[in-house]
């Protein structure tokens, strides 16, 4: 019996080896797709981090212009290092995802999902109208590594591999269980002994942290933001899609959507000039529609191992007896 | 009173005690207010008035994970199983995060324990979508085992159940007493009752009507109209409960 785990780790070999060496092949351009798509995909994957608790968040933008005006400012008014200010991003970012959270995770469902799109809207409406922020005219910053693309490329390779592996932490240790329990029932979960607050505060900051680099990163590598793009609904919209498109609650789903949606978005724009956003929506509608459980979901039936029981039943060397009824 | 346990609950200003050991059944007409007791002494509810003792410590504003961790478990009289993760990490659940700390011993053998004695045998590797009305209640019990509880609150284990199978659980049920804990449960089926209590307490809209043995609450002429309306009391003074 073929196990299921060969496959994946020969596949992430590859993909390690490909990532490794990327900046020696491509060309200035397709690095900076790239990077675009490594971008994406941290975007996507702490995006997952806090649905696997049952927690639709819209805050994701608020965090990526959180995390890019303070790592901006933090440069501009303190005259510090880049990392600095990455870690600034990551503190202000993470502080307020815990501020937020106390308040707004006791919401459920949409009403959730409205509280962190107030508070994007609330932070960049705050952001425009201040004076040290610059406003509406945005920030500029010098160009990180002197403008070295590579430079940049390893760098956001290493927040991925940093997101991955807090992913996989995550699914592994008894959080992954605290997570799946409270996302199916969180009533039961509290009475088996979660502290169900606790768990989705941690997974809320965690889950906001890798946003927040991210657009300490973006503002970094564009070197010029300005709030409407910094905050724009765009940016939470599209980490959902990426990680619905590949598959949620999984590491490799919102990877997967990352990738080929963001492929798919570069494509149709060369090719497409005008009005390749409806096609993309065309294509986006009609995957959801039929792919439920997003391109992962299809590629595990199409391996064999599709339905979940029966990954859980080879992890843990039961046999099956589900047949008998 | 250094080991001895007991839980004061008010519901309308009405007292229920439990002591360490002991089989108590709450049963009353749908709607009395039986599984609202079990939401307040699990945490889900809080009261408006009153307090709930546990252990000689007052919970009454601790969240439903402290009380879990204190010793209380419960089962659910509509099963809500965990359909993403099997069977067995179902029970994980309980005993890592309510019980395990407590007993010394590691989570999966806490859980291996809780599944052995609810009798799931090696439906343990299922899916919860795969296991029978009688396989959920046993998982059911095995959650609530596996929190290693001193104080089990049981709600309508028998419903669904088939003869046989209630009598199975019956007698997993007085082998868990028998190991220590103490049971709370709300029962539907009056042979049941009957067999396994103690003591029997007898809601009727949210309040205490009476208390006692079995044979001493059916008896009782308020206990008799409560169920079958006031003309089967022959007496149209039992309706002053209005």
């Amino acid at each position: 019996m073929v196990r299921p785990v060969k496959p994946v780790l020969i596949l992430g070999m590859l993909a390690a080896v490909f990532l490794a060496l990327a900046p020696l092949a491509a060309d200035p351009y397709l690095l900076h797709i790239i990077i675009l798509i490594l971008m994406s995909a941290v975007m996507a994957l702490s995006w997952d981090l806090l649905v696997r608790t049952g927690q639709l968040s819209l805050a994701h933008a608020g965090f990526f212009g959180l995390g890019a005006y303070a790592s901006a400012l933090t440069v501009n008014l303190l005259g510090a290092g880049w990392w600095v200010s990455f870690l600034s991003a990551a503190l202000v970012g993470g502080m307020a995802a815990l501020g937020l959270g106390i308040i707004v995770l006791r919401l459920h469902g949409m009403y959730f999902a409205i509280a962190t799109l107030a508070f994007t809207e609330v932070l960049r409406t705050f952001i425009l109208q201040a004076q040290f922020t610059g406003g509406a005219v945005g920030v500029t910053l010098p160009a990180i590594f002197g403008g070295s693309r590579v430079a940049a490329y390893y760098l956001v390779l290493v927040v991925f591999i940093l997101c991955l592996l807090v992913s996989v932490f995550l699914q592994k240790s008894r959080w992954g269980l605290a997570f799946q329990a409270i996302r199916a029932r969180q009533a039961v979960a509290e009475v088996l002994g979660v502290n169900t607050v606790k768990t989705k505060l941690a997974a809320f900051v965690v889950s906001s942290i890798f946003p927040s680099l991210m657009g300490a990163f973006y503002i970094h590598y564009v070197t010029y933001i300005i709030p409407y793009e910094a905050f724009s609904l765009n940016i939470s919209v599209s980490a959902l899609v990426m990680s619905v498109f590949g598959g949620i609650y999984s590491t490799a789903g919102p990877i997967i959507g990352a990738v080929v949606l963001k492929i798919l978005e570069e494509y149709l724009k060369s090719a497409i000039v005008y009005g390749y956003t409806v096609i993309y929506g065309l294509i986006l509608a009609l995957v959801i529609l039929f792919m439920p459980n997003g391109l992962l979901g299809v590629m595990r039936r199409v391996a064999g191992g599709g339905r979940v029981g029966q990954i859980f039943r080879r992890a843990y060397g039961g046999k099956r007896t589900g047949d008998q009824d | 009173m250094a080991k001895s346990f007991g839980g004061l609950m008010a519901v309308k200003g009405q007292g229920i005690r439990i002591e360490k050991g002991e089989i108590v059944a709450l049963i009353g007409p749908n709607g009395a207010g039986k599984t609202t007791t079990f939401n307040l002494i699990s945490g889900l509810y809080y009261p408006d008035a009153g307090s709930i003792r546990f252990k000689g410590v007052d919970i009454t504003g601790s969240a439903p994970h402290v009380r879990c961790r204190m010793g209380i478990g419960r089962t659910f009289q509509i099963i809500q199983p965990f359909e993403n993760i099997s069977v067995f990490q179902n029970v994980m659940v309980g005993s890592i995060f309510g019980g395990a700390g407590r007993t010394g011993k590691s989570p999966a053998d806490v859980a291996r324990d809780a599944c052995e004695i609810a009798g799931l045998g090696d439906r343990i590797h299922c899916m919860p979508g795969e296991l029978t009305a009688a396989g959920l209640k046993k998982m059911e019990l095995a959650r609530a085992l596996a929190t290693s509880p001193d104080l089990l609150l049981l709600d309508e284990m028998m419903e669904g159940l088939t003869f046989v199978e209630s009598a199975e659980m019956i007698r997993v049920i007085k082998k868990v007493r028998e190991a220590g804990v103490t049971i709370f449960l709300i029962e539907h089926v009056m042979r049941t009752v009957k067999d396994l209590s103690d003591r029997v307490v007898v809601m009727h809209q949210g309040e205490t009507l009476a208390e006692g043995t079995y044979d001493e609450v059916v008896a009782d002429p308020g206990v008799i109209t409560a169920y079958l309306g006031e003309n089967a009391g022959g007496d149209e003074a039992g309706h002053s409960g209005h």
